[in-house]
């Protein structure tokens, strides 16, 4: 149920399908957010490499910094075919993130320096934004970069950092002014993991991934580090999750898992003759389809300079919500055997809605629902604070 | 018709906790009770003999007080096999006969651990019986690798109620799941079955294995409510105590929300349970009650967590906060009350007996 799309845009989903269907075998597809076992890490550095040579990392940014120029819409087909094969495509700190930053606030300098590397999948990012006491209000948080001649010395910790001991580089938000608000105290920093001061204590999580709490304890990076202008740091997180002009294409990732449902569904006699089974499918091919045409109207908008409705606010909410709705309603249609791990010969489609169920309370990745709402009613439609 | 939990059932509740605060996960991940040692504590504390589905010893306690037992072991997340003990004698106890009757005993007094077989086709489990024999596949049986024995009911051209001894069975086969709960596959293929070990018949099979289908879903609701009480402890104590935006984040209303959508969730449950447990006690038709109450239930066990989820955001996740260990026992639980289809038919004709005729 895709909206209508150009030939070209058409023969470019196809040259994709292409490539996955060369370069990624069926056994090795998985959700890179969550499973990072030493072996299926290296599948996906391997296959990242391999997305990154064809020069499709960066399709949105300019030419001369890595990229293809291309408009949004070619980014968000590329994604789309991504999360509906399950593709492990690595570094999405560093492709969306810390890019974005660079690209709205870097200076010329950093964008030819640090781009490249992020295109070619030379430097992988963890993200340092979140810490204990500094979730959602990010205002909160209380790392510091301190100015010490051609170094600042940045000291606190960061939580919840995933992917940190395979990175090369942390992706920082700290204070470089105390006194200052959110948007005119806090700078954005590069810092190499590797860097003396830095521990990383890795946590497993519900969905079988681990992330790390980050200290930074008096690490000092040269003045080169601070990514754009000192103080602008907020400024330039806003703007960088939409500098793609693309939307994370999780309803692409659904309408594969809701394709598989119905095959697993009609193979089960007298299954969809239950109308409980029909309502159910019918509502996760709603919620696929309403995410899909959101998106389509986040992108179409950026590409032809319209605002979206309430900044876009919607989709971010439809997105956290539907998330966990999807795992509810789809384990509801398989029942019990969906709790089955894959080591059950009884576990339907290889035991991966149990793995889904619990990765679907990820959903406060990026802001829980609840911020996305305050943020919708207060931007958005001018409620008070 | 009270609504109350039984006369007993604050005491019964006390002892449950002290019991069950050594199965706990909650305090210490590590705290497994061994099979044989849980049935021993429950037969000398005489909790495998309560209660009567057939009304006639006067002196048993009632569903609604039995029930405070498994509120605690909700609340304690405890894994034990005491709701599947219970579904059996309660099934041997409506069938009546001598043999049957001798059987509830035996599982009364912990000399007999026999888990119910009682395969949910609407699930895709079948047994079935036919020419003295069982074949088929029955999904999800709790504790089937512990039993010595089954209480199979099989489908056929009349249902049965069958004993069988658990190492007859062509296979019993763990089944991993996500709370790494002792659940199994049991298999039968064409395993002959004495005519002596066939307790009931027909009619007589399908009304002992619904008893205790009843019974069995009023508890297993008793346990969800005492799991979503102690959640939500847990939930709002964390809506107090995580500070955002320069105060805790349960003095915003999407939160407070939350945090009463759990408490709702959990209510609902417990009010379905004792009007369930209540018509069962009386001997009222259960049907309208039992219905609406696992359809309450099934919806509350995902509630439950999705909010407890919501309002912990980020630490939920982690595996060191408890909030899974809940989140991985309600959809354990969730499927034990029904599927939807079965629910709401039940319902609409309960509704139909007790409407028609009546003109309003």
């Amino acid at each position: 149920m895709r909206p209508t799309l150009t030939e070209e845009h058409e023969a470019w989903r196809a040259e994709i399908r292409e490539f996955l269907d060369a370069e990624l075998p069926k056994e090795h597809a998985f959700n890179p957010e969550f499973d990072d076992a030493p072996e299926q890490w290296a599948i996906a550095v391997e296959f990242s490499k391999k997305i990154a040579a064809k020069g499709w990392i960066g399709l949105t940014w300019p030419k001369e910094y890595g990229g293809k120029g291309l408009t949004p819409i070619f980014n968000q087909i590329f994604l789309e075919e991504l999360y509906a094969a399950d593709a492990p495509l690595i570094n999405s700190v560093g492709i969306f993130l810390a890019a974005g930053t660079i690209l709205v606030g870097g200076t010329e300098e950093q964008k030819k320096r640090l781009l490249p590397d992020i295109a070619n999948m030379r430097t992988l990012w963890a993200e340092g934004l979140t810490e204990p006491g500094a979730g959602s209000d990010l205002g909160s948080l209380r790392t510091k970069a301190v100015k010490d001649g051609d170094y600042w010395v940045i000291t606190g910790e960061k939580a919840f950092t995933s992917w940190g001991p395979m990175s090369d580089v942390l992706y920082v938000a700290a204070r470089t002014d105390p006194e200052a608000s959110l948007s005119a105290g806090v700078s954005i920093f590069v810092v190499d993991l590797n860097s003396p001061g830095v521990t990383l204590h890795p946590m497993r999580n519900y969905g079988g991934g681990v992330q790390s709490s980050t200290f930074l304890d008096h690490v000092r990076v040269p003045a080169s580090s601070l990514i754009g202008e000192e103080g602008k740091g907020w400024q330039y997180i806003m703007r960088a999750f939409y500098a793609s002009g693309t939307v994370e294409p999780i309803y692409a990732m659904q309408e594969a898992r809701l394709r598989d449902l119905l095959e697993y569904c009609k193979a089960i006699p007298g299954k969809l003759d239950d109308p409980h089974v029909k309502a159910d499918l019918a509502e996760l091919a709603g919620i696929v389809q309403t995410q899909r045409l959101l998106a389509y109207e986040i992108i179409g908008d950026n590409t032809h300079g319209r605002q979206t409705p309430w900044g876009g606010g919607v989709q971010q909410v439809a997105a956290k919500e539907y998330e966990p709705v999807f795992a509810q309603i789809y384990d509801r249609v398989l029942g019990p055997t969906s709790q089955l791990r894959s080591g059950s010969s009884y576990a339907p489609l290889n035991g991966k809605p149990e793995a889904w169920y619990r990765q679907s309370f990820a959903n406060h990745a990026g802001g829980t629902s609840q911020l996305k709402r305050m943020v919708l009613a207060t931007r958005g439609l001018g409620l008070p604070r | 018709m009270e609504l109350a939990w039984g006369e007993d059932f604050a005491a019964l509740a006390d002892v449950s906790k002290s019991v069950f605060a050594r199965y706990s996960p909650l305090e210490d991940r590590s705290n497994t009770v061994p099979f044989a040692d849980q049935v021993a504590q429950f037969a000398e504390l005489g909790w495998l003999q309560l209660g009567d589905p057939t009304g006639a010893d006067a002196d048993s306690p009632s569903l609604a007080t039995i029930a405070g037992i498994f509120v605690e072991a909700g609340r304690a997340l405890a894994a034990t096999p005491l709701l599947e003990l219970a579904m059996s004698r309660d099934t041997a106890l409506v069938i009546g006969t001598d043999e049957a009757t001798g059987l509830a005993k035996r599982i009364g007094n912990g000399e007999a651990v026999v888990v119910p077989v009682f395969p949910s086709p609407e699930w895709g489990s079948a047994v079935t019986y036919e020419n003295g024999t069982l074949d088929g596949v029955a999904l999800a049986v709790d504790h089937a690798g512990d039993a010595d024995s089954f209480l199979v009911y099989a489908s056929g051209s009349e249902s049965v109620v069958a004993v069988v001894e658990a190492s007859s069975a062509t296979a019993v086969e763990a089944m991993p799941n996500m709370g790494g709960y002792p659940m199994f596959a049991v298999t039968f293929d064409k395993v002959p079955v004495a005519d002596g070990a066939v307790l009931a018949r027909g009619a007589d099979a399908d009304r002992a294995v619904e008893v205790a289908e009843q019974r069995g879903a009023v508890l297993r609701a008793a346990q969800l409510y005492g799991a979503g009480l102690k959640l939500l402890d847990i939930t709002v104590l964390y809506a107090q105590q995580r500070h955002q935006f320069g105060g805790p984040i349960g003095r915003f209303q999407a939160v407070q929300y939350l945090c009463t959508d759990l408490a709702i969730a959990a209510h609902f449950t417990s009010v379905h349970a004792r009007s369930a447990a209540a018509a069962l006690d009386a001997g009222l038709d259960p049907q309208p009650h039992i219905g609406l109450m696992r359809k309450q239930a099934a919806k509350a066990a995902q509630e439950i967590v999705h909010s407890a989820h919501e309002v912990h955001a980020g630490i939920g996740y982690m595996i060191e906060s408890n909030v899974h260990l809940f989140t991985d026992a309600a959809k354990r639980w969730q499927f034990d009350f029904g599927s939807a289809a079965r629910n709401d038919a039940d319902i609409v004709d309960a509704l139909d007996r007790i409407y028609t005729g009546t003109g309003r």
